[in-house]
This record gives structure tokens, C-alpha cells and sequence, in this order.
């Protein structure tokens, strides 16, 4: 592929950041990052204005909320808020809870997937299976 | 001796005996309202009871919690000592006087144990031929009796019962109140034992997530630099493999190694010749994204990153989980105390006392951690301004039960969205690096168990202003011992409220104090009994001059004292021949004391 897959990755966690930037730009991804959701979706709004929009989004959901304030669920409000002004661009929720309920809201939401963090071989294998990469 | 003579006699003889009640019930009321444990209170009433009367014995009975016997508490001299070793009680509303007095609250009198139809001697107490029960009662509530027993017939005046039960009503009160102090301090002990367990609890659920997301990195990290060191490895064989290369080279033991390397690589992990077959087959700039010593070199970052955040977390969770052990503590000592053990630029801090601050209730130690957080917090705040400024301040508060510690800053403030959240644990406002957000809640928790409060002010933009408020030490200190004491004694400190205080204490007592002069030189250390040298010295360190005393051979005369003793501390001056290692002692009763006995050990 000549062309990178852009992908934005949102969590909170700066080292949790970094080691899913390096993984991700290791496998050829193009990454931009942001640790919250008026970041996140100011980042998303200048990509489509600028004609390049993400491919693919993966986000935490316990980060800073529209208002800056921490929320256990401020990834799912980013989640709405995209998927209300790009219903196809795929979105992957992650989270550091192996909880059935929250991936069924995130599914629910519009969601491609969800994973537990900590998972990258998953993560990589589910990215490469939304974006239609064969290895 | 006409008859006038003998009236005169005997009103003077009365008069003598009223004025020595009434120094006895002085004495007692007294002793009563100055003595707050119970366990000491009635030994010691008994005792002025029988002198002052000259009566030939006295005890004091408690009734017990099924309120069917009053039991025998403290008795006067060898028979109290008897009875109270065989467990004496006597069942309330018995025939004894004290089951009739406690049952029914008033006073029993007999005048002549020889006439009276019921009467039950005591064998340890033969010569009794008088005696009186006394209810302690607080209003209609009898809580037990006092007995007071006389060799002689008739031995009491209605006087004398007015008076010893006026002694008992007083005496009721202030075992009452005895009572109720130790509920309180149990009820407090409880309360705080709570609290800690709440706290730490708290913390241990937050820890878990927390300590989840941080470590939660390292397992990428790892993988990463595992595979990129094989497929390195593994790549340059391959390459090895395929060409002509020299003898000389292939002689070479670096080239041997990589070779046997990639071999043992190979066997244990079959598919990474494709891996290694894919990568070398990439243009060097596609290739130096998946293989390159900087993205090693920022995992190994990561990972250490990672493990230092953990490892805060530790020191953090350590404060509020530790119990607290609060004794009287001078705070401006230990706030002194928490500047120069953080070893910041000499005027990094300026500190000012209002007046002399009060002794404050609370754990040094812990305390000690509250204000390295706080001080830490606001050395980081000001990092960046060109002219960094942090501020302490001690005064009493207004309302007279706390003193007030505020510590100011020049930094760039804190958000008011973010005022409420700082007291949140694992909650930070300053990144990633070396925070927990857990420095200010554990200051918070320290300083609630032990009834004080922290709170701050300030605006984004103009600096903070945290104030701790630690309660005032209220308890009454014994007096110390009259002994005076001898020997002369050095004391190496800052020159502070704590060594003036000790040097005070110390010479009123008799010793001879000397305190060390510039830059803690202090000649000749063999001249002095003992040397008491603080463990943390502004702009010196301590071990330098305890080696000193040791090349000086004076070294198992000297004591370190610490408003914060910590474990690697004690452990090198122990190494180095101390004596001692002790938390300061910051009141006059413990400071001889410690003393003292150290000076006896010593010697």
C-alpha cells in the first residue's frame, strides 16, 4: 500500500500513547495523537477540512469529556459525536475493562470493535481486518 | 486546769482538726482535678484521705458493669495491697456497709464495730473499731463507695461527714469525668483506625486501575525491543549466509557469535525467517521505521518511565496507610525540618513565625510528609518563573485550635475547574512525569486523622496558597522530676526553636548544655558526657560530623535526634558507632527523660 492508513489514537495515558503510536507507525500507519475529546475532534474536523481525512479512530473511553472533566465514559460521547458527522469512518473504543457491558455500548454507539488494552497482536489483527489489509 | 482552760483546749484542738480537713480537702480537690488517669486518682485519694485524718485505713470501691458488685480498686497501704490481689468485692445491697451504701446511695456510720448486730470483721483489718461508707454517686447514679475505717470508737464528727462526703461527690466527678476521657480517647482511637482503613482502601482501588494503565505500556515496549534485537540478529546471519566473506572475517568471535545467535533464533522460533527475509528485502528509510536504535532506546524510556510512576505510587500510598502515632511536636521545627532535608537553593524558601507557635498534636514523621509534598508541589510550580518564590508562613489560627501553615508559591496557579479536583486521588495537573496525583489527598488524609484540615486559594495565573492546619497539643504536661541532673552536654542543631528550647530545658536542670558554634564546630567532643546532634543540619550534613566526633573517639556518646528518622539514616549512624537514633523529643518531661537514660546507659 503507498498510501498510509491515517489513523487517530485518543487516550489520556501519555505512555499508553506513545507505545500505541510506535506500534501502529511500526506497521506503517501514518498516527496522529490526542489525549481527549475536544483534541480528538478538533483534530478530526481540521482532517476533513483539509481533504485528508482519518481512515480509522481508536479511542480509550475514560479521558477528559467535552467540558475538560475526567468521565468513565467521555470516549462514547467522542464516538457519537463521530459517528453523527461521519457515519462510515470506522471507530475502535478500547478500554483498560474486560467488561461485556461496555463493549456492548460501544457497539451499540456505532463502534467497528472494541478491545482491551494491553492487546496489541488483537489490536493490530482487528485494524488490519476493518481497513481491509491482507499482511 | 481550770474549766475555762479546758474548753479553750479543746476548741483548739477542734480548730486544729478543721483547718487540717480543710487542707485535706484542698489537697484532694486538687489532686482530683489535676489527676486525669483514673488508675493514679485513687491510690493517690486514698493515701490523703488516711493522713489527713490519721485514719487507720481507706479504699475506694468501683461498682462493675452488670452493676452487681462494687469491687475493691485501691486500698491503703498492706491491707489494700491483700485485698486488691484477692480480687475484694462485696455484692451491692449486701449486708456489708458498702452493699447497704452503694444500694441505697448514703452514707452507712458505724460508731463502735463492737456493738453493732451485723458485722462481718475484716481479718487484715483487726484493729478497725469505726467505720464510715460513703457513696461516690453523681446525682442519683451510685458508681461505687469510699471506706474509711479508725482504731478508735466514735472516730467521726458529723463535721467529718460533711466534709469526706463532699471529698466523695468530688471524687465521683472526677472519676466520671476519668471515665468519660478514656471513652473518648478509645472512641477516638477507634475513629481514626477507621479512617485510616478508609483511606487506604480508597487508595488501594484507585492504586489498582492506576498502577493498570501505567504499567500497562511495558508489555509493548518489551515485545518490541525483544523482536527487533532477534531480527537483528537474525537479519545480519541471513546476510552472513548468503555472501562470500573472508576467512579473517568469519574467524572473527563478534561474527561467530551473531552466527550461533541467529541459529539458536531460528530453532526456537521457526517463522522468523520470513520476518527477517520481508525486512532486509525494505529500502533502508522503510526499513529505519521498523528498525532503528532511537525507537529502542525511547521503549527502554517508556518502560523506565513507567516503573518510576509505579514506584511513586508506593511512596505516596506509604503516607496515609501508616498509622499515626501523635505526640506533642514543635511544628516550626519539623516544617524547618522538611526545607533543608529537601536540600533546595539556600533563599529558595523564605520562611516566617508569627509569635511562638503553640506545640502542636500530631505524628512528626507524617507531618514531615505533608509539607515535603507541599513544598515539593510548589518548588515544581515555580520551576519555570524567573524568579521563583515559596513562601511559609506559621501562625496560630484565629480561633485559637490550630496552628496554620501556609506555603505560597509564584507559580502559574491552578485552574478554578481544577481547585476541588487536586484533593482526588491519581488526579494531576502536571503531566506525566514523576506523579501519582497522589501527594495532596495523602497530605489531606494525613492531616484529617489526626483532626486537622488542608485547603487552598488562589487563582489561575497568580500563584497558590495551601494551609495546613494542624490542632494544637491541649494535654497537660506532667511536672518533671525535681532531680537535678549533672553532666555536660552538646548539643549540634541549627540554631532553632528546638535547640534553644533543649538548652533551656537542659540547664534549668542542672547540666551543663553547650551548643556548637559556626558551621557546627565545637572543639574538643571528649569533654562532653554526651553529644546530641540533629539529624538534618541546614547547609551541612550530619554524617560529616558525626565522623568527625568519631575520629575524635566520642562517637558512643552521641545521640542523633530527628523530627523525621528514616530507615537508611538510622542505619548508617548506627554503622558509625551512635548511640541512638531517636525522634526528637519535643516537650521538657521527654527531652530529660530521654536524657537521662541515656546518660545512665552510657555510663
Amino acid at each position: 500500500m503507498d498510501i498510509e492508513p491515517k489513523i487517530l489514537l485518543v487516550d489520556d495515558e501519555q505512555n499508553i500513547l506513545r507505545s500505541v503510536e510506535k506500534t501502529l507507525f511500526r506497521e506503517g500507519f501514518d498516527v496522529e495523537t490526542a489525549s481527549g475529546n475536544i483534541e480528538a475532534f478538533q483534530l478530526f474536523q481540521e482532517a476533513i477540512e483539509e481533504n485528508e481525512p482519518f481512515n480509522l479512530i481508536i479511542l480509550d473511553l475514560n479521558m477528559p469529556d467535552f467540558d475538560d472533566q475526567e468521565s468513565r465514559y467521555a470516549g462514547l460521547e467522542l464516538l457519537e459525536r463521530i459517528k453523527a458527522e461521519s457515519p462510515d469512518l470506522p471507530v475502535i473504543a478500547n478500554s483498560a475493562w474486560d467488561e461485556v457491558e461496555t463493549a456492548k455500548k460501544c457497539i451499540d454507539k456505532g463502534a467497528a470493535d472494541y478491545f482491551v488494552k494491553g492487546r496489541n497482536d488483537e489490536m493490530l489483527r482487528k485494524i488490519q481486518a476493518i481497513l481491509g489489509i491482507s499482511e | 486546769m481550770d474549766q475555762a482552760q479546758i474548753e479553750a483546749n479543746v476548741t483548739l484542738e477542734k480548730a486544729l482538726r478543721r483547718a487540717n480537713l480543710l487542707a485535706a480537702a484542698a489537697e484532694v480537690s486538687q489532686n482530683i482535678t489535676q489527676i486525669m488517669d483514673i488508675d493514679e486518682l485513687m491510690p493517690k485519694t486514698v493515701d490523703i484521705i488516711c493522713d489527713a485524718y490519721n485514719f487507720y485505713y481507706s479504699g475506694v470501691f468501683l461498682i462493675d458493669q452488670a452493676g452487681e458488685f462494687a469491687v475493691l480498686r485501691a486500698g491503703r497501704g498492706q491491707p489494700g495491697r491483700i485485698m486488691m490481689e484477692n480480687h475484694h468485692k462485696l455484692a451491692v445491697g449486701g449486708n456489708s456497709m458498702i452493699g447497704a451504701c452503694t444500694s441505697l446511695n448514703e452514707a452507712r456510720i458505724s460508731l463502735d464495730v463492737d456493738t453493732e448486730k451485723v458485722w462481718y470483721p475484716n481479718p487484715v483489718l483487726p484493729e478497725t473499731r469505726s467505720e464510715m461508707a460513703l457513696p461516690l454517686a453523681i446525682g442519683n447514679k451510685v458508681i461505687g463507695a469510699v471506706t474509711v475505717q479508725s482504731i478508735e470508737a466514735a472516730a467521726f464528727s458529723d463535721e467529718d461527714v460533711a466534709s469526706l462526703q463532699s471529698m466523695a461527690n468530688q471524687l465521683a466527678i472526677a472519676i466520671e469525668n476519668a471515665r468519660q476521657r478514656r471513652e473518648l480517647e478509645e472512641t477516638h482511637a477507634e475513629l481514626l483506625q477507621a479512617k485510616t482503613y478508609q483511606a487506604i482502601a480508597t487508595a488501594t482501588g484507585d492504586a489498582i486501575h492506576w498502577i493498570g494503565n501505567k504499567a500497562e505500556p511495558i508489555g509493548g515496549s518489551v515485545e518490541r525491543i525483544r523482536h527487533d534485537v532477534q531480527l537483528l540478529i537474525s537479519g545480519i546471519a541471513g546476510i552472513l549466509n548468503k555472501g562470500q566473506i573472508s576467512q579473517e572475517i568469519k574467524d572473527h568471535s563478534l561474527i561467530q557469535l551473531v552466527l550461533q545467535e541467529a541459529t539458536d533464533i531460528q530453532q526456537s522460533n521457526p517463522n522468523f525467517i520470513g520476518a527477517v527475509e520481508k525486512l532486509t528485502s525494505l529500502p533502508l528509510k522503510k526499513l529505519k521505521r521498523r528498525l532503528s536504535l532511537d525507537s529502542t532506546l525511547e521503549d527502554l524510556q517508556i518502560i523506565e518511565d513507567a516503573a518510576t510512576l509505579i514506584t511513586k505510587v508506593k511512596e505516596d500510598l506509604i503516607g496515609p496507610a501508616r498509622e499515626q502515632a501523635p505526640r506533642a511536636t514543635m511544628i516550626d521545627d519539623v516544617v524547618k525540618d522538611a526545607v533543608v532535608s529537601l536540600g533546595l537553593a539556600p533563599n529558595a524558601v523564605t520562611m516566617s513565625i508569627q509569635g511562638s507557635p503553640p506545640l502542636v498534636l500530631a505524628d512528626p514523621v507524617q507531618l514531615n510528609r505533608v509539607f515535603v509534598n507541599l513544598l515539593k508541589n510548589a518548588y515544581e510550580a515555580t520551576a519555570e518563573q524567573p524568579q521563583p518564590q515559596i513562601n511559609v508562613v506559621l501562625r496560630p489560627d484565629p480561633g485559637g485550635d490550630f496552628v496554620q501553615v501556609e506555603v505560597t508559591d509564584n507559580g502559574p496557579g491552578i485552574a478554578n475547574d481544577d481547585l476541588d479536583n487536586i484533593w482526588i486521588t491519581f488526579h494531576t495537573t502536571k503531566g506525566i512525569k514523576g506523579h501519582s496525583g497522589l501527594g495532596l489527598p495523602a497530605c489531606r488524609l494525613i492531616l484529617e486523622q489526626i483532626g486537622g484540615h488542608i485547603s487552598v486559594a488562589g487563582t489561575s495565573g497568580q500563584g497558590s496558597t495551601f494551609t495546613a492546619s494542624v490542632p494544637i497539643y491541649t494535654g497537660k504536661e506532667a511536672e518533671a522530676k525535681g532531680e537535678s541532673g549533672k553532666g555536660k552536654i552538646l548539643l549540634i542543631d541549627d540554631d532553632d526553636s528546638w535547640r534553644q528550647f533543649a538548652a533551656a530545658v537542659l540547664e534549668e536542670a542542672g547540666y551543663k548544655a553547650t551548643t556548637s558554634g559556626q558551621g557546627y564546630a565545637a572543639g574538643n567532643y571528649n569533654q562532653y558526657d554526651l553529644i546530641l546532634i540533629d539529624d538534618i543540619l541546614a547547609n551541612k550534613d550530619s554524617a560529616d560530623i558525626l565522623k568527625q566526633i568519631k575520629a575524635a573517639g566520642a562517637i558512643s556518646k552521641t545521640m542523633a535526634v530527628s523530627s523525621n528518622p528514616r530507615v537508611e539514616r538510622a542505619k548508617e549512624q548506627m554503622l558509625l558507632g551512635i548511640h541512638n537514633l531517636l525522634p526528637k523529643p519535643y516537650t521538657k518531661i521527654s527531652l530529660l527523660s530521654e536524657v537521662k537514660s541515656t546518660l545512665s546507659a552510657i555510663s
